[in-house]
């Protein structure tokens, strides 16, 4: 702010202006070391306040110099006595030349001495009620801090974090991958009743116009291989990830594509638009709820335009779903209500995001939104399908 | 994951290869990674005393410390790529530059003179060779040291830029009339360059030069002798918060080292949005100065650099936009501790 026209400060002024800016920009964090920093000058001084008041007290008693006369105590003798405090009652008032001024005085210091105690009161008063707006807001900011940090920990770079980089380099973690393949097959189904509730996606891979060699599709988390061998069958250019080994090695021994790693790592080394279709059965409910968001991310990301995505997963809206038989894949994290599902796919970027349920019509396995349906009895609950999907577009 | 980030440590001097590792260590950590910084002390000084940290070096085995396995080793400093690990990588800060591009200079004349310096120097061209080429990866800092090592040593690099340690918080204020420098005080750092450039500008601009160091006494008594007390102070030491001010408030920084490696200074600079005088052979600064439009690039002569000051001063909006470009091109190199991490992690 200082003025243009002063041509030529001295290094003297330059550096005073230096310092100045220094000590207006506290940045906490920074040389903590620094004597500017260190402990205030009174720290290990506690003020007492009855302390100060008796002081004041004192003084006040005091501060009548040269009025009273003594009582002249040490003298027994009566007459002596009254000698003496004549005696003194002319150096009274012969100091009184002295004493009057300096009573006078006293009298303004201790005055003055008041006023600032009762303007230090005013001003804690004051303070004390700035102090708990402050900590209102402190609370506040915390809590808006603690919302950034973790946005700004999902930003950085998808490294693997301690506890997967430690699985990553060790294989002890992996054994239980053959536990997780044999839990699968005993509750997910049969290979030829997953293939079959499959192919009720094929129509909706088709008019994306996904499955040729421009527009491939990509499985994350492929598991047993069931859709990428649908796709196969009809001739769709498709690969898979996964992270499970020994799912991983069935696959390759069946002849299908299919890569190690994270699904959204992978997702993040792939070029902007380069995919028709990413697909993902029964994944989302195994991360968490920022993950989602990331894999929504890239995926709207990847996708080309018109591309679709498709998630399933289970539908916890039936009650029998979300009370009970979600819980027994100890891996499974929380139901994604089919709600939030397509509020986050739209709010994220998708267009036409839409849940839909699997319904049946006549012999026929359709699935209809979610959105058609109403929940009015109990046994609606029951009888919805156990497991839904979200169908979204990268416009 | 056990990530071992191998350097060395020169006891009582303070410069950016120690700012570097530790930042390093903490951007790791940052994300949920197990980062240690391991250094062993190093005695630039005598040959023999080189030798013995060599040495000690590569007797080291990080394949496993205590049983604890490490599973990536970066090495920074010359010579703790020396050690024995099958997948480090290293990502250079600078080799041992008495022995390289300084072995013609003034600063390694008694080396180059004795029979022990010219041992040390065929010694540590030969090992460094082998031992880099022996690494997964190889980084350097900048440019620069990837050029050295490709002259020197006929080993390609990857050059990996990092942000400086006080990027989040530069700031730029209205300028004061006066030149900044802040650095190490050193003959390779050439704060004289500046101090008798003071002698040869017209304009009533000023000139602060921050740090401590050696060469503190010759250019407090250069200073003297040229009569500049009056329009050069050496401030020494400055805490973080007079270093960011000094920054926002100066008119243009000036940063001519001989050869430097990288140069937070030149970044310093763009991030606090001020022009940067450099000199043609500073090396890593010439990566980041745009002549003509962040800074200029001029020969390492006084007049030369007097005639700079006197132009930022005299057309001081032209500097504020020259600084302004230079924080934009700053932007515009997208360095981040990201993406440093992301490529020595991969």
């Amino acid at each position: 702010m200082s003025a243009p026209a002063k041509a030529a400060p001295t290094i003297e002024e330059i550096m005073s202006r230096i310092r100045e800016d220094a000590a207006r920009r506290r940045i906490t964090g920074l040389d903590g070391a620094s004597p500017a920093t260190g402990p205030p000058a009174t720290a290990g001084f506690t003020f007492n306040r009855a302390e100060v008041f008796q002081i004041l007290q004192r003084a006040e008693e005091n501060a009548r110099v040269g009025t009273r006369v003594p009582e002249m105590q040490r003298f027994s003798n009566p007459l002596m006595r009254r000698a003496a405090r004549a005696v003194a009652r002319v150096v009274i008032l012969l100091t009184q030349v002295i004493t009057t001024p300096q009573r006078l005085f006293n009298q303004t210091v201790l005055q003055a001495f008041n006023l600032i105690i009762r303007m230090q009161d005013q001003q804690i008063d004051q303070l004390e009620k700035g102090m708990a707006d402050v900590k209102a807001r402190l609370t506040f900011q915390e809590r808006a801090f603690k919302d950034m940090l973790q946005k700004i920990r999902s930003d950085l770079p998808d490294l693997p974090d301690s506890q997967t980089a430690a699985s990553a380099s060790e294989p002890l973690q992996h054994l239980t991958d053959p536990f997780y393949v044999a839990f699968e097959n005993q509750f997910r189904g049969s290979r030829e009743e997953v293939t079959e509730r499959l192919e009720i996606y094929l129509p909706v891979i088709e008019a994306a116009r996904a499955g040729t060699p421009e527009r491939r599709i990509l499985d994350v988390g492929s598991g047993r291989g069931e859709w990428l061998d649908l796709l196969a069958s009809r001739g769709m250019e498709a690969y898979g990830v996964d992270v499970n080994q020994s799912l991983l090695q069935d696959c390759q021994q069946r002849g299908l594509a299919v890569e190690a790693g994270d699904g959204i790592r992978h997702l993040r080394q792939l070029p902007d638009a380069s995919l028709g279709a990413v697909t993902a059965f029964h994944l989302i409910e195994h991360i968490t709820f920022d993950r989602l968001i990331d894999l929504l991310d890239e995926i709207l990301r990847v996708l080309k335009p018109g591309g679709v995505v498709v998630f399933e997963t289970p539908n916890a809206r039936n009650i029998l779903v979300g009370a009970g038989d979600f819980y027994r894949d100890p891996t499974h994290r929380h139901p994604v209500h089919p709600d939030t599902l397509a509020f986050a796919a739209k709010s994220r970027g998708f267009a036409r995001a839409n849940a839909y349920f699997f319904a049946r019509e006549g012999d026929l396995q359709i699935l209809r939104p979610a959105s058609e349906y109403r929940f009015a009895r109990l046994i609606d609950y029951v009888r919805v399908s156990r497991d839904y999907a979200l169908i979204a577009y990268r416009p | 994951m056990n990530i071992a980030i191998a350097t060395v440590q020169v006891p009582f001097i303070h410069g950016g290869a120690q700012d570097l590792a530790a930042q390093l260590e903490a951007e790791l950590c940052l994300r949920g990674l197990r980062a240690e910084r391991i250094t062993l002390p190093f005695r630039f000084f005598p040959p023999e005393a080189v030798m013995r940290c060599m040495d000690t070096w590569q007797a080291e085995d990080f394949t496993q410390i205590n049983g604890y396995p490490v599973e990536r080793v970066i090495c920074l400093s010359f010579p703790s790529y020396y050690l024995q690990h099958p997948h480090k990588l290293a990502w250079l800060i600078h080799q041992h530059r008495a022995v390289y591009e300084l072995w013609d200079t003034e600063p390694s004349r008694e080396l180059r003179q004795s029979a022990a310096g010219q041992a040390l120097k065929a010694r540590i061209w030969r090992q460094d060779t082998q031992s880099l080429a022996q690494c997964r990866r190889l980084y350097t800092i900048s440019k620069e040291v990837s050029e050295r090592l490709k002259r020197f040593n006929a080993l390609d690099s990857q050059p990996l830029y990092h942000p400086p340690r006080l990027a989040a918080h530069l700031y730029c204020a209205e300028a004061e009339p006066y030149v900044f420098f802040p650095s190490r005080l050193e003959k390779l750092k050439r704060q004289d360059l500046l101090i008798a450039a003071m002698r040869h500008v017209h304009t009533p601009t000023k000139a602060l030069i921050a740090g401590e160091g050696g060469m503190y006494d010759y250019y407090a008594a250069m200073i003297s002798r040229y009569g500049l007390r009056q329009r050069v102070r050496l401030l020494g030491a400055i805490s973080d918060r007079e270093l960011l001010a000094c920054y926002a408030r100066c008119l243009a920084v000036f940063f001519g080292p001989f050869r430097e490696d990288y140069g937070y200074v030149t970044l310093e600079a763009m991030l606090a949005a001020k022009p940067v005088i450099c000199c043609r052979d500073s090396g890593g600064p010439l990566e980041f100065v745009v002549p003509g439009q962040t800074g200029y690039v001029v020969e390492p002569r006084a007049q030369d650099i007097a005639r700079c000051i006197d132009e930022l001063y005299r057309h001081r909006r032209q500097a504020a936009e020259m600084g302004a470009a230079g924080l934009e091109h700053y932007r515009n190199l997208g360095i981040s501790w990201g993406k440093v991490i992301q490529e020595l992690m991969q």
